[in-house]
């Protein structure tokens, strides 16, 4: 899995691509996303619309990943997630508390 | 839909195998679901039981890595996930909640907990030889 950032509108903005599932970088994202917090931001949508397989080594960084930023006073949330990663959202019940989006700026607007 | 029994064998020597369990998973699946968010959750499902198995499996003269059987029979996909090595951790898991603690899955350990949340059954039993067999059930929502 490959991580982009970039920011908008004081929004950290990390695009994800390729397999979120089974190497080292997707456990990885957690380890990311402390070291933005640690930087004070602590905002942070995710683009999943690149993201070609998904997994639970994925999934269990993005809850992390949620944990820590709402533990911070943060907030993230999820933008153009597949089909499938919102039919497994819909069947664990994620989608309480993970809130997706079908663009980048609709997240945007309701993480400011 | 009919109920007669079918039946699909694959076996998995690498991880590189994932990608044709995934296809014959989805083209196994499109015939009996009535949903692509069922087929979904089956395809990961399985891909996680078999990502692990094929993990920690210890290689056998003359035996894949990993075997994955599905069936279709009675409104419900079948799957039989069988490796050699390690005994599996499956029954002391617990399902996934969102009310669990979400760092305990920062560095894995979600995998069973969420094939266990998607599926309806999820029952291991270890065999004769180290044998381990992993039998997890989705029933089917029928058609109205």
């Amino acid at each position: 899995m490959k991580i982009k950032e970039t920011e908008k509108d004081g929004v950290v903005i990390l695009t994800l691509s390729g397999k979120m599932m089974l190497d080292a970088k997707s456990a990885g994202l957690h380890d990311y996303v402390k070291n933005l917090i640690e930087q004070g931001r602590t905002k942070i949508v995710m683009d999943m619309g690149k993201i070609t397989w998904f997994g639970s080594t994925g999934l269990g960084a993005l809850l992390a990943s949620y944990t820590s930023l709402k533990d911070n006073d943060g907030d993230l949330k999820v933008a153009r997630a597949t089909r499938k990663i919102r039919s497994v959202f819909m069947f664990t019940q994620i989608i309480k508390v993970l809130e997706n989006y079908d663009t980048v700026d609709e997240a945007i607007a309701a993480i400011k | 839909m009919d109920d007669n029994k079918t039946k699909l064998k694959i076996n998995l020597n690498s991880f590189d195998d994932l990608e044709n369990v995934r296809e014959a998973v989805i083209n196994f699946c499109r015939h009996y679901c009535n949903s692509n968010d069922e087929i979904d959750i089956i395809e990961m499902s399985l891909l996680e039981a078999c990502h692990n198995a094929v993990q920690y499996s210890v290689k056998r003269k003359n035996k894949p890595l990993c075997e994955l059987i599905l069936s279709y029979d009675n409104q419900s996909v079948k799957a039989i996930v069988r490796n050699y090595g390690k005994t599996f951790i499956v029954a002391e898991k617990e399902t996934f909640s969102i009310d669990q603690d979400f760092l305990q899955y920062k560095n894995g350990g979600l995998g069973i907990p969420l094939i266990k949340s998607l599926m309806d059954s999820v029952e291991y039993s270890r065999k004769s030889d180290n044998m381990n067999e992993l039998i997890i059930v989705k029933k089917l929502i029928k058609n109205q």
